[in-house]
C-alpha cells in the first residue's frame, strides 16, 4: 500500500511546489507592461498589465457588478470578451452556458490581462461608481428591519433614479473571512445627494446583514457601488398600483416622494403595504401624512394574521385579494412591486389574470 | 497551533472536490469543523446507512414543506395534519458553493412536527446541497443538519 501512496503523495507534492514557483515567478519577475484595453470598441485604456479584468477596471473607476470579491462563485461579472483572452478556463466553466460560451462571455473576475485586449459592457456601467460614506443613523423600523443612513464622503454626492439599488461591501469580520456584496436599495429621494437610505430586513444567519445589524456602528465608514437596476418610475399617464412587503418598501419609499405634486394627481398611485402583524408595520405616520398632503394618493396597509392584541380594524389578508376592491380597471394601470419572491409572484399572477398586460409591471428581483 | 494546521492534512485528491472544499471553507459552511469536505460527506453517508434513509425520499418530503409551505406567503401552513410550516423569503440568491450553475433563491423553511414538537430549519441551499451531494455542511455551519435529526423529523 505504501508503494503506492509514497509515489502518489510525491507527484502531487511536486505539483504543487511547481504551482506555487509559477505563482511567485509570475507575480514578481513577470512584466507585462503597458497593454491598450478597449471597450466596446470606442473607449481606448492604456493599462497596467497582469492584473484581473475585473480589477484593471475597477482601477479605471469601471465597476463591474460582483458579489462574490471575485472567487468565481457568484458568476454576477459576466462581460463579452471580444479578443486577447484564452480559452475558457476550468474555473469559469461551470459557471456558463453554452450559449454564453458561443457568444464569448467570460467571468471577469478569472480573466488576465496580459497583452492588448478588447471587451464588450452594458453602457450603463461607466456611471456606476465606488462610494465611501460613513454611518450616520442607524434605527429601528421593526423588531428585523432598520433603516440605515450614510452621508458620503467620496464623492460627495451620488445622481440615482428613484428605485435603484446600490451594492453594499460587508468587509471580513468575526468567523467570516472575506468580504461580500449585497444589493440593497435606496429608500431617500435622488434631490438628496448627499445621502443614501437604506432598509435592510435581518435574514438570519446572512453574512451581509449580520454584520450590518451587529457589527456595523454609527461612524463607521461604509463601502458601496452603485447606482444599479432599471426599476424606476417609466414615463406615463396610467394610474400606478404600488405593492411592496417588509423593507421592500424602500425604492416605492423613493419613487413616491420623489413624485411632483402634479404627478401624483395625475397618476393616483395607491400603495398596498403588506406584513403579518401589526408589529412589522413601519412608517406608518410617515405615509398617513403623505396621504393627508396629498389627496390622489392612497396608502392601504395590510395585515395577513393580525395579532388579537393588534385591535387591527384595517385590511386584512393576502394583497392578491383586494387590489380590486380598490382600483377600478387594474389591466389600464402600471404595476410597481417590491418583496420577496413568493410575494411578487402571487402579486404579478394576478396583476396579469386582471387584465395587466406583464410588459407593464415593473420590480427589480435582484436575480 | 492554527486551525489549518489542526486540519487534516491534504492528499492527492480531485482537485475540483478541492476547490469546492476551499469556497466552502470561505462560504462558511464548514465552520468550525476540520475534517475534509469527502470525509464529512463520507461520515454523514455512514449515518445515513445506518439509519436506513433513502436521502432522495427525505429530501423529497423537504421539498414538499417548501412548496406548500410557501402558499402561505409568510405565514405558517399547516402541511398533511402533521407539520406546521413558515417560507421566509429574502430578496436575492445564492450561489452554490459546488459551481453547478444553481443559485438558490435566499430561502428558509421552518417547519415543526405537530405530534412530536420537533423543529426543522433548512435554506433552499441546504436542500440542494442534500439532494445533490450528500452535504448536510460541516458541524458548526449555522445551517447544518445531523441525519439523525432529520430522520426523526419525518418519522
Amino acid at each position: 500500500m505504501t508503494q503506492i501512496i509514497l509515489p502518489a503523495l510525491s507527484i502531487a507534492a511536486l505539483a504543487t511546489v511547481l504551482a506555487v514557483i509559477i505563482l511567485i515567478v509570475e507575480h514578481y519577475l513577470m512584466d507585462y507592461g503597458e497593454v491598450d484595453l478597449t471597450i466596446n470598441d470606442e473607449r481606448k485604456y492604456k493599462v497596467t498589465g497582469g492584473s484581473t479584468l475585473l480589477n484593471t477596471l475597477k482601477k479605471e473607476n469601471i465597476f463591474i457588478p460582483s458579489a462574490c470579491g471575485g472567487r468565481a462563485t457568484c458568476a454576477y461579472c459576466k462581460v463579452k470578451a471580444v479578443r486577447g483572452f484564452g480559452e475558457i478556463l476550468p474555473t469559469e466553466e461551470p459557471l456558463l452556458t453554452k450559449e454564453e460560451i458561443a457568444q464569448g462571455i467570460r467571468l471577469s473576475c478569472q480573466l488576465k490581462v496580459k497583452n492588448d485586449v478588447a471587451i464588450e459592457i452594458p453602457e450603463e456601467l461607466f456611471s456606476i461608481k465606488e462610494f465611501k460614506g460613513r454611518v450616520e443613523a442607524i434605527d429601528d423600523l421593526t423588531y428585523d428591519i432598520k433603516l440605515f443612513r450614510f452621508r458620503l464622503k467620496t464623492p460627495e454626492t451620488i445622481d440615482f433614479k428613484a428605485g435603484q439599488y446600490i451594492q453594499f461591501q460587508a468587509p471580513e469580520y468575526g468567523d467570516i473571512d472575506e468580504s461580500v456584496y449585497r444589493a440593497y436599495s435606496m429608500c431617500n429621494v435622488p434631490s438628496d445627494q448627499t445621502s443614501v437610505e437604506l432598509m435592510v430586513r435581518l435574514v438570519p444567519d446572512g453574512i451581509c446583514t449580520t454584520y450590518m445589524f451587529k457589527y456595523l456602528r454609527v461612524g463607521d465608514e461604509v463601502t458601496f457601488t452603485g447606482p444599479f437596476g432599471d426599476f424606476y418610475l417609466r414615463d406615463s399617464d396610467r394610474r400606478m398600483i404600488c405593492i411592496a412587503g417588509g423593507s421592500g418598501m424602500a425604492p416605492l419609499r423613493s419613487i413616491l416622494k420623489s413624485m411632483s405634486p402634479e404627478e401624483i394627481a395625475k397618476r393616483r398611485p395607491i400603495f398596498f403595504f403588506g406584513s403579518r402583524a401589526k408589529k412589522d408595520l413601519f412608517l406608518m405616520d410617515e405615509w398617513r401624512a403623505f396621504e393627508r398632503e396629498h389627496p390622489d394618493f392612497t396608502f392601504i396597509p395590510t395585515l395577513s394574521s393580525p395579532a388579537p392584541e393588534d385591535n387591527w380594524e384595517g385590511e386584512t389578508g393576502y394583497i392578491p385579494s383586494i387590489v380590486e376592491k380598490y382600483v377600478d380597471n387594474v389591466a389600464e394601470a402600471e404595476g410597481y412591486l417590491c418583496g420577496s419572491p413568493g410575494m411578487l409572484n402571487a402579486c404579478v399572477d394576478m396583476l396579469v389574470r386582471s387584465g395587466m398586460p406583464e410588459e407593464r409591471i415593473y420590480y427589480d428581483k435582484f436575480e | 497551533m492554527t486551525s489549518s494546521s489542526k486540519r487534516e492534512s491534504r492528499h492527492a485528491g480531485d482537485p475540483h472536490m478541492d476547490r469546492i472544499e476551499e469556497e466552502l471553507r470561505h462560504g462558511n459552511y464548514l465552520r468550525g469543523d476540520e475534517r475534509r469536505l469527502q470525509r464529512i460527506i463520507d461520515d454523514d453517508k455512514a449515518e445515513v446507512t445506518r439509519l436506513g434513509m433513502d436521502l432522495h425520499e427525505i429530501t423529497d418530503k423537504m421539498q414538499r414543506l417548501f412548496q406548500e409551505g410557501r402558499k402561505g406567503l409568510g405565514d405558517p401552513v399547516v402541511v398533511d395534519e402533521a407539520y406546521e410550516v413558515t417560507v421566509l423569503e429574502y430578496r436575492g440568491i445564492i450561489p452554490s458553493p459546488w459551481m453547478d450553475h444553481y443559485a438558490a433563491p435566499k430561502i428558509v423553511v421552518e417547519a415543526r412536527n405537530l405530534k412530536t414538537g420537533q423543529k426543522l430549519r433548512f435554506s433552499l441551499l441546504s436542500l440542494h446541497l442534500i439532494r445533490n451531494y450528500g452535504f448536510f455542511q460541516g458541524k458548526g455551519s449555522p445551517f447544518r443538519i445531523e441525519p439523525r435529526d432529520l430522520y426523526a423529523f419525518f418519522q
